[in-house]
C-alpha cells in the first residue's frame, strides 16, 4: 500500500489504543475503593450530600455511560474537574498549563542523551578495544546503573550546592524565558537523560561495530572509497537505524524518569500534578494524566516509526 | 605472449585464529598476462578467495599477508601505504564478489551505487591529472546497464538492493566494476549464487565484455567446466598451494597432478552422466602442516618422496606446470 | 566434563558476568549476614547521635532519629530485592505462560493477548506504577503487583516471540505427533530453549524493579514506613537533604551498586547465551 495510506492506517490504530486504553484507565479506576463524594466531601458527609453528589457528577449512571459522557466531553478537551487538588478547577487547563513544561524537559532530555550517545558510542566503536572505548563503555554501563533521581541529588549536591552553578530547585517555563528553562531545566534533563545516553551509546557501538564487518564493507573498500565515505554513507547510515528505534523504546522509561525529577525540582508539569494528585486521590485527574502520558508515548512512538521507514527502504513498502 | 600485468611469488596469508593461526596461502607463485582470463580453480578451502583478497589488500585486521613479489604493471605494490593502495582499487584494480545481494548498501538505490562508482571514476581521472568527467553519469548509467543485459535501465536505477533478484544484482554489480575501467578485475565465483541459467547468462556477459574491455581477469570457481569454457589459462588450488598451472584446453585434456584428474574426472563424470568417482578424503585444515604434499593423504599415486619434503613445480609441457613428483 | 561445569568454567571466563556476579554475592552477602552481623538494629534510636556524618562506628552515617543508616540499609536492601523479585517472578511466570501459549495457539487468541499486552506497555512503566498505586492502594503488596504488572508484557512478549521461532522446529513438531498435550509440549520441549533471554531479561528486570520501588518509596507512594525499603530511605534521607546528604546519597550508592551487579551479570549471561556473539576469524 502507498505510504501514505500506510501512515493513516498507523494513525488509526493509535487513536484505536488511545481509546481502548481510556477505557481501561476509566474502569480500572472506578474499580478502586473509596467513594469520591467521601472523598471530597469528607467522611462524615451527610447521605443527602453525598446523594447530590452522586447526582451532579452522573456517579450514578451506569458505569458504560459514565464512560462515554466521559470520552465525549475528553474529546472535546474538557476533562472534567479536579476534585481535590485544585478544587473545581478544570483539569484540561491544569494540563494544558503543565505539559509545555514536561515536554520542554523531556525534549531538553533526548537532545543532551543523543548529543552525547552519537559522540560516545562512535568513539567507542571507532577505537574499539583501545582505552577510549574501554572508558566509554564504563561510563555507559555505570550510567545505566544510577536511579535518574538518585543522580539527580548528586548532581545538585555537586554542582548546585557545591559550586553553585545551577539552582537546586525551580524551574523557570520556557513561555517565560527560554534561556532561564535552559538553565534551571540543565540539572533535571542532565539527570534524566544519562541512564537514556547510556542505552543509546552501547545500541550504537553495537550496531556500527557489527555493520563494519559486513560485506558491503569490503565491497566498497574494493571499489577505493574512503574511509571516512564508507563510514559515513555504510555503516554510520545504516546504524541509524536500530538506533532510532531504541530511542523509540526508552521514550516510556524517560517519561517515566520525568515524573519523579519534576518532583524533586519542583517542575511544574503533568508528572509532579499526577503525584500531587495521587495523594490527594484526585482520581480524574490521575486519569487524565495517565492518558496523557498514553498519548505521548503513542505519538513519539509513531513518530520513530515514521523515521525508521524513511531511514529503511525494506521497512516501506 | 604478452606482458604481465600481474605478477605474485610466494604470497602467504595467515588469520589469527581462537584455535590458533590458520594458513590460508601458503605460498602461491602467479602471473597475469596482459588481456588474459585466469582460472584460478579450487574447492572451498583451498584459499583461491582468500587470495584474491590478498592481492587486493582487503582482508580483515586479524589476517596478515606477506609477498616476496607482488608487482602491478612493473611497481612494487609492497611497499605502498594504504592511501596510495586505495587509490589503485577502484581505479586499475577491481573485484567482482561472490555475493551480490550482501555487496550493495542497503539503504541506497542502485542509481546512488553508480552515481558514486562514476564519481570515483572521474576521481581517478583527477589523481593522474586527466580531465575525465563524466557529466551525464545517468546516461552513461543506463548504456552501462543496457549492456550488461538490463532491459529498463531506468526503473532499475529507482530501485533499492532489496527489491531485485541476485541475478539482477550481479549483472548492477559487474556494470559498476566495468564503469571504473580497470586494468585488472578479480572475479570472486561471480556465479556460485545464482541458478543455472542465470549463470550461464553471466558467463556469457563476462566473454563478451571481456573481449571488448579487455581487462585482465582472474576468474575464481570451483566449476571446472566454467572456467574451460572461460578461461585461457588455469591455476589449480589445493590446501593454499598452486598445484597446476597451464592453458586451460591442455589442463583440462590432459590433467597432470592427480588432483586436477580427480577433479576432471568429476567434471567430465557430472556433465557426462557417469559414474561419479569422489576423491576419497578431505583437503587438510587449514590449521595443520604436513611437511609433505599435503595432497598425499588423498592420493593414489602416493610413494615415499611425497611425505619427505614438500613437492616444487614440475614442468609437465610447454607452458605446463605441475608440483608432483610423479613428473621429476 | 560435565555441562554444568563447562558452563561454570564460561561464566568464569566472562569477565562481565564474573563481575555482576561477585558485585551480587557480596550485596547478597550484606543483606543476609551482614544485616545480622550489625550491633546495632534497623530501628534503634540513638538520640544523642542525630545526623553524624560516616564514622568508624556508622560507615554509612546516621540518620535524623539517629538510626544507623548501614543498618537500615542492609534490612532495607533485603525487602527492596525481595519486593523486586517478587514482582517480577510474577510477571515472568504469568508473562511466559500467556506469550508461549499465545505463539502456540496463533490466530486471534495470540492476537487479542498481544494486543492487551501491548497496551499495558503503551505506558510508561512508571506512570503505570504510579496509577495502580492509586487504585490499589500503597503497601508494600501493591508495590509487588504494580512491578508485576509493569513487567508482564515485557516477559510476554520475549515468550512469544522466541516460542515463534521454535515453533515449528522437527523436534517440537515430532512431540506433537507422539500425541503430546500442549502443556507438556510447552514446559518439556519449548521452555528450556526459550529460558536463557527470559533469564537475561528476569535481572534486567529485578534492577528495573528495584528502581520502580525505589521511585515509588521515595515519592511516598509506594512502601508506607515505618518498613525501611531503600526508598523509604531516601525518602527520609530527603527531608533533610542539606544537613545530611549522606543518607539519601549513601542509599542511592548502594542501589547503585546492585543495579551496576545486576546489568553486569544480565549482560555477562547475554553474552554467554547469544550464539551470534561467538564470531571466529571471517575466511
Amino acid at each position: 500500500m502507498s505510504r501514505a495510506a500506510a501512515i493513516s492506517w498507523r494513525f488509526l490504530g493509535i487513536a484505536l489504543t488511545v481509546l481502548v486504553g481510556a477505557f481501561a484507565v476509566f474502569m480500572v479506576m472506578k474499580a478502586a475503593p473509596g467513594d469520591p463524594a467521601l472523598v471530597v466531601l469528607g467522611e462524615q458527609a451527610p447521605p443527602e450530600a453525598v446523594a447530590a453528589f452522586h447526582q451532579r457528577y452522573h456517579l450514578d449512571a451506569p458505569v458504560l455511560e459514565q464512560f462515554w459522557l466521559w470520552f465525549v466531553a475528553a474529546l472535546g478537551g474538557d476533562f472534567g474537574r479536579s476534585l481535590t487538588i485544585a478544587g473545581g478547577t478544570s483539569i484540561s487547563g491544569l494540563i494544558a498549563a503543565r505539559l509545555p513544561n514536561t515536554i520542554f524537559i523531556g525534549l531538553y532530555a533526548l537532545i543532551l542523551g543523543v548529543i552525547v550517545s552519537l559522540a560516545m558510542g562512535t568513539i567507542a566503536a571507532l577505537r574499539r578495544g583501545r582505552v577510549a572505548d574501554t572508558v566509554a563503555t564504563s561510563i555507559a554501563v555505570l550510567g545505566i546503573s544510577m536511579p535518574d533521581f538518585w543522580l539527580s541529588y548528586v548532581l545538585v549536591f555537586a554542582f548546585a550546592l557545591g559550586v553553585g552553578w545551577f539552582p537546586s530547585y525551580g524551574f523557570v517555563s520556557p513561555g517565560q524565558s527560554l534561556s532561564g528553562a535552559l538553565y534551571s531545566g540543565f540539572l533535571p534533563a542532565v539527570a534524566i537523560s544519562a541512564p537514556m545516553a547510556a542505552v543509546f551509546a552501547r545500541t550504537l557501538r553495537a550496531a556500527l561495530l557489527e555493520l563494519a564487518h559486513r560485506e558491503f564493507v569490503t565491497v566498497a573498500r574494493s571499489f577505493g572509497f574512503a574511509e571516512v565515505f564508507i563510514f559515513l554513507h555504510f555503516v554510520f547510515r545504516n546504524a541509524l537505524i536500530p538506533y532510532v528505534t531504541v530511542i523509540g523504546l526508552q521514550v516510556r522509561y524517560l517519561l517515566g524518569g520525568v515524573v519523579v525529577i519534576e518532583r524533586i525540582f519542583g517542575i511544574a508539569g503533568v508528572g509532579s500534578l499526577m503525584v500531587d494528585a495521587a495523594f490527594g486521590r484526585d482520581y480524574p485527574v490521575v486519569e487524565a494524566c495517565a492518558i496523557t502520558f498514553l498519548v505521548i508515548v503513542l505519538g513519539v512512538n509513531f513518530l520513530v516509526d515514521l523515521a525508521c521507514t524513511f531511514l529503511d527502504p525494506r521497512r516501506a513498502n | 605472449m604478452s606482458a604481465a600485468i600481474l605478477e605474485v611469488r610466494a604470497l602467504r596469508t595467515r588469520f589469527r585464529a581462537p584455535g590458533g593461526t590458520l594458513e590460508a596461502v601458503r605460498g602461491v607463485d602467479l602471473d597475469l598476462h596482459e588481456g588474459e582470463v585466469l582460472g584460478l580453480i579450487g574447492e572451498s578451502g583451498s584459499g583461491k578467495t582468500v587470495t584474491g583478497l590478498s592481492i587486493l589488500r582487503l582482508l580483515p585486521e586479524s589476517a596478515s599477508t606477506e609477498a616476496t613479489l607482488l608487482r602491478f604493471r612493473g611497481r612494487e605494490l609492497g611497499g605502498l601505504s594504504s592511501e596510495a593502495f586505495r587509490a589503485l582499487r577502484g581505479s586499475h584494480l577491481a573485484m567482482v564478489f561472490q555475493n551480490p545481494a550482501g555487496a550493495f548498501n542497503p539503504a541506497k538505490t542502485v542509481a546512488w551505487h553508480l552515481s558514486e562508482t562514476f564519481r570515483r571514476r572521474a576521481a581517478r581521472g583527477r589523481e593522474a591529472g586527466r580531465r575525465e568527467a563524466v557529466a551525464d553519469w545517468r546516461a552513461a548509467a543506463e548504456t552501462l546497464l543496457r549492456e550488461v543485459g538490463i532491459a529498463e535501465p531506468a526503473r532499475i536505477l529507482r530501485l533499492y538492493p532489496h527489491q531485485l533478484s541476485g541475478g539482477m544484482l550481479q549483472r548492477v554489480l559487474i556494470a559498476m566494476v566495468l564503469a571504473l575501467e580497470p586494468d585488472l578485475i578479480i572475479a570472486d565465483e561471480p556465479t556460485t549464487n545464482l541458478d543455472n541459467i542465470v549463470e550461464r547468462q553471466i558467463l556469457a556477459l563476462f566473454r563478451r565484455l571481456q573481449r571488448k574491455v579487455a581487462a585482465s581477469i582472474v576468474f575464481i570457481t570451483h566449476d571446472m567446466t566454467v572456467a574451460a569454457a572461460l578461461c585461457d589459462r588455469v591455476a589449480v588450488m589445493y590446501a593454499g598451494e598452486i598445484v597446476e598451472l597451464g592453458p586451460a584446453a591442455e589442463v583440462f585434456n590432459s590433467p597432470k597432478h592427480p588432483y586436477t584428474q580427480g577433479l576432471v574426472a568429476t567434471a567430465t563424470a557430472l556433465s557426462g552422466g557417469g559414474r561419479l568417482r569422489e576423491i576419497p578424503g578431505e583437503p587438510p585444515s587449514a590449521f595443520e602442516r604436513l611437511p609433505g604434499c599435503h595432497f598425499a593423504p588423498r592420493c593414489s599415486h602416493v610413494r615415499a618422496a611425497c611425505t619427505a619434503a614438500q613437492p616444487t613445480m614440475r614442468r609437465v609441457g610447454a607452458v605446463h606446470e605441475a608440483r608432483c613428483v610423479l613428473y621429476d | 566434563m560435565p555441562l554444568w561445569r563447562r558452563r561454570l568454567g564460561a561464566l568464569v571466563r566472562n569477565r562481565t558476568a564474573l563481575a555482576g556476579a561477585v558485585i551480587m554475592a557480596v550485596l547478597l552477602a550484606g543483606i543476609t549476614l551482614g544485616a545480622e552481623l550489625m550491633p546495632y538494629s534497623a530501628v534503634d534510636m540513638d538520640f544523642a547521635n542525630i545526623l553524624s556524618p560516616p564514622s568508624w562506628a556508622h560507615p554509612l552515617g546516621t540518620d535524623s532519629f539517629g538510626r544507623d543508616v548501614l543498618t537500615r540499609v542492609l534490612y532495607g536492601g533485603r525487602i527492596s530485592l525481595l519486593i523486586s523479585f517478587a514482582g517480577v517472578l510474577i510477571a515472568a511466570a504469568a508473562g511466559t505462560l500467556t506469550g508461549m501459549a499465545s505463539a502456540y495457539h496463533g490466530g486471534l487468541t495470540d492476537a487479542a493477548l498481544m494486543r492487551f499486552s501491548d497496551l499495558l506497555f503503551a505506558f510508561p512503566s512508571f506512570v503505570l506504577a504510579l496509577f495502580l498505586m492509586v487504585v490499589l492502594g500503597f503497601g508494600v503488596q501493591n508495590v509487588i503487583l504494580a512491578i508485576a504488572l509493569v513487567y508482564f508484557p515485557i516477559f510476554a512478549r520475549l515468550a512469544r516471540n522466541t516460542t515463534l521461532l521454535i515453533k515449528e522446529e522437527p523436534f517440537v513438531q515430532a512431540a506433537r505427533l507422539m500425541g503430546q498435550g500442549t502443556l507438556r509440549i510447552l514446559f518439556r520441549e519449548i521452555l528450556p530453549n526459550i529460558a536463557a533471554p527470559l533469564v537475561v531479561q528476569a535481572s534486567v528486570g529485578v534492577a528495573f524493579g528495584i528502581v520502580i520501588e525505589a521511585g515509588l518509596s521515595f515519592l511516598g507512594l509506594g512502601v508506607q514506613p515505618p518498613i525501611p525499603s531503600l526508598g523509604v530511605i531516601m525518602a527520609d534521607g530527603r527531608e533533610y537533604f542539606q544537613r545530611g546528604p549522606w543518607v539519601l546519597t549513601l542509599t542511592g550508592l548502594v542501589i547503585s551498586i546492585a543495579l551496576l551487579g545486576l546489568n553486569l551479570l544480565g549482560d555477562g549471561l547475554r553474552d554467554l547465551t547469544d550464539p551470534r556473539l561467538r564470531r571466529q576469524a571471517e575466511l
